[in-house]
């Protein structure tokens, strides 16, 4: 690991930069695990091997190494994973939509209200039940994605499942450093 | 014409109903864990898309008398997959709660964590199984 590998280098000097950028600051393992590096030993590393030089560091003080093999590209493995997730996903939410109308007693509200609009006793009366069916799924999309705006930039912005995936990132990361110094420390 | 009014007086309370559903979903943050530990987050929006179809089509099934005539076998896939979900759902409405960190820190066991979680995972298996063997059939 190079210094080049976990940020940038900035000097006027393209000799000073080269060489900055080519300090080794981590020795290669061989499993895979997390490991991190903080600012203060880059800093010494980079000033033991070159001399003359001030550094400063821009930016979080501790790097998180994440060590691993080279990923297979294993498609195969890929497509069952996500298809398997699509079907836990989509049955799941099916089960917790049918759990919550039997809960409220959909059926019998939705007549109810059809009644007090149409003044027909219909039984589970369709004009009214696809409607509900397809705002369910419409609710759904308009809450994780932007789908109806002209503007092409915001149809791009991230919804809330990208920003708690985001989120969960970093809570992750920073306990992971968090655990790696305690270690270090017993 | 009152139909009409009817039509979208449905549609309404589905949209307000599936964006309920939708927030307490990301409120729990499991899918998002789901997606994080299978490691697959590429598609991230095949995954919105995929809730919001299920909640529809289940909502639609649920309300009409469909019948698809499957394999027993069929059926008990899809009851894994809905207990998948079920589990996930329940362990992160236990953990939106923080009754497992309050737990372990009164009790000071936060070293030994694997065991709390092992054993809530055995516990609720076991009641769930109760619930149907027992229960039920009474």
């Amino acid at each position: 690991m190079y210094v080049e590998d976990i940020g940038e280098v900035y000097c006027k000097d393209q000799t000073i930069k080269k060489k900055v950028e080519k300090v080794r600051v981590y020795n290669k393992q061989k499993e895979e695990t997390y490991d991190y590096i903080t600012a203060s030993v880059i800093i010494t590393k980079v000033l033991d091997s070159i001399d003359n030089i001030d550094v400063t560091i821009i930016g979080g003080p501790d790097v998180l190494l994440e060590i691993k093999d080279k990923e297979s590209p294993n498609n195969i493995l890929e497509i069952l994973k996500i298809l398997v997730i699509c079907a836990i996903l989509f049955f799941g939410s099916g089960l917790a939509i049918v759990n919550f109308y039997e809960d409220v007693e959909m059926k019998a509200s939705i007549e109810k209200i059809h009644y007090i609009i149409t003044g027909e006793d219909v039984e589970n009366p369709m004009i009214s039940t696809i409607p509900l069916s397809i705002g369910v799924g419409l609710g759904i999309l308009t809450f994780f994605n932007r789908v109806i705006s002209l503007s092409k930039r915001r149809r791009q912005e991230p919804g809330p499942l990208e920003i708690e995936l985001n989120l969960y990132d970093k809570d992750m990361e920073e306990v992971i450093i968090k655990e790696l110094k305690n270690k270090d420390k017993t | 014409m009152y139909s009409f009014l009817s039509a979208f007086v449905g549609l309404s309370a589905g949209v307000v109903i599936g964006s309920a559903a939708a927030a307490f979903f990301t409120l729990l943050n499991f899918i998002s864990r789901t997606i994080q530990v299978a490691n697959a987050r590429k598609m991230v929006k095949i995954y919105q898309n995929i809730i919001a179809l299920g909640a529809s089509a289940y909502s639609f099934i649920y309300f009409s008398n469909i019948t698809f005539k499957l394999n027993n076998m069929i059926s008990a896939l899809v009851s894994l997959f809905m207990g998948y979900f079920l589990g996930m759902f329940s362990s992160a409405l236990a953990e939106v709660l923080d009754v497992i960190p309050i737990l372990s820190k009164k009790l000071k066991t936060k070293h030994r964590l694997k065991y709390i979680t092992t054993s809530l995972l055995f516990g609720k298996t076991l009641g769930s199984l109760c619930y149907w063997l027992i229960y039920v059939k009474r």
